[in-house]
């Protein structure tokens, strides 16, 4: 793990995928109002109650981190968002958002500037949602 | 140019020309450019869905279920926010619907439409619209409330959202003040209330507030799994090795 944080971030492969889901993405960002109306629809949330489960966090707190810093991340940076993007949501699909906003399909592009690093879950290890 | 000129050239009258003058024809223009171009950015964003998401069987149960009767809306809206709040959803609602009927259905508004260009749109009675305003100003006290004491929504809340709630209820609570006569200096009143209107219009295409023409795009227009009717266009770019929410997937 430590080998893989010491590693510098590809920051064009990171700002490629960007470009290439760039409109869809500025318009997700900004069509989200922060309501957090879509908070039940997720199962996670519900279980756990916690803010961090709740879909638009997740969408502002990944994609939204490294589409505001210009894929300009660290990997410490993107471990953090990896944890959001496969231990905090789990691709089911079943979020609602009022306004229509594509989170899974953020989630996705998010999953998949993780990996464009390296960066996807160790399922031998156990996580802390296990 | 000395302090009595500064002084006279921002006398209210002369203000109250440049704002109602050519500080309005531009604000509304960019408000018209703006939307303009975000309809034209979602178009360029979108394709048209190259094969039927969904049968046709299924996409006419989706358009009489929100359009036919009373008992499959309900149905259909049973899961969605609607079911899991309906008290703050009849709410926003009715907010959201104030926040646009009132000022474009408003007496006084009307009035300086037809005195302007000869016509104008029927209007309601002053005694509703002021209603109308007090519910909004009522908004107004509960949504920075909820952002405030509810954890979930304090959670995503960021400084913007404050800014964005100030600029929208600055032009009803000024109207509301003027209407009423309630403060002695209406003249600078009038010129917040124009001011903060005019800046509200500009920032509606190009901040947050485009919810209003993306809430339409994006539950009627794309064919995903919560468009509320038949959706005809898909997300150009899906190379994130992760399918759109489709319908019948």
């Amino acid at each position: 793990m430590d080998t893989c944080l010491s590693k510098p971030v590809d920051k064009k492969a990171v700002r490629d995928i960007i470009r290439r889901n760039g409109l869809r993405i500025k318009m997700a960002l900004k069509v989200c109002v922060h309501c957090s109306m879509c908070a039940e629809s997720c199962f996670l949330f519900t279980n756990r109650n916690e803010p961090e489960f709740i879909p638009s966090h997740k969408l502002i707190n990944s994609l939204g981190y490294i589409y505001k810093k210009n894929g300009d991340v660290t990997m410490q940076d993107l471990e953090e968002i990896k944890d959001i993007a496969w231990n905090k949501c789990v691709l089911c699909t079943r979020c609602y958002c009022p306004l229509g906003v594509d989170i899974p399909g953020m989630i996705g592009i998010v999953r998949k500037i993780c990996r464009s690093q390296g960066i996807y879950p160790d399922h031998t290890e156990r996580g802390e949602y296990d | 140019m000395n302090t009595s000129d500064f002084y006279h050239i921002l006398t209210y009258a002369q203000i109250h020309e440049i704002l109602t003058g050519p500080v309005f024809v531009i604000s509304v223009a960019l408000f018209f450019a703006g939307c303009v171009f975000q309809i034209s950015r979602f178009f360029k964003a979108t394709t048209r869905v190259a094969q039927p998401l969904s049968s046709a069987q299924e996409n006419r149960r989706k358009t009489k279920a929100l359009f036919g009767n009373a008992w499959a809306f309900m149905r259909r809206i049973r899961h969605t926010v609607w079911a899991v709040r309906p008290g703050l959803m009849i709410f926003t609602t009715v907010f959201h619907t104030l926040v646009i009927i009132t000022p474009v259905f408003l007496a006084a508004h009307n009035i300086l439409l037809y005195e302007t260009f000869g016509f104008c749109l029927p209007f309601f009675n002053e005694r509703i619209t002021d209603r109308f305003t007090w519910i909004i100003l009522l908004s107004g006290l509960i949504f920075p409330a909820r952002r405030l004491f509810f954890k979930n929504v304090r959670a995503v809340t960021t400084k913007a959202d404050y800014v964005l709630l100030v600029m929208v209820f600055l032009p009803y609570l000024t109207g509301f003040l003027l209407y009423h006569q309630l403060l002695e200096f209406n003249r600078l009143i009038m010129l917040l209330h124009v001011a903060s209107g005019e800046v509200m219009l500009v920032c509606l295409p190009f901040t947050k507030l485009v919810h209003f023409l993306y809430f339409f795009f994006n539950r009627f227009l794309m064919a995903t799994e919560h468009s509320l009717i038949k959706g005809t266009r898909e997300w150009k770019e899906s190379d994130n090795g992760y399918m759109s929410v489709k319908t019948g997937g």
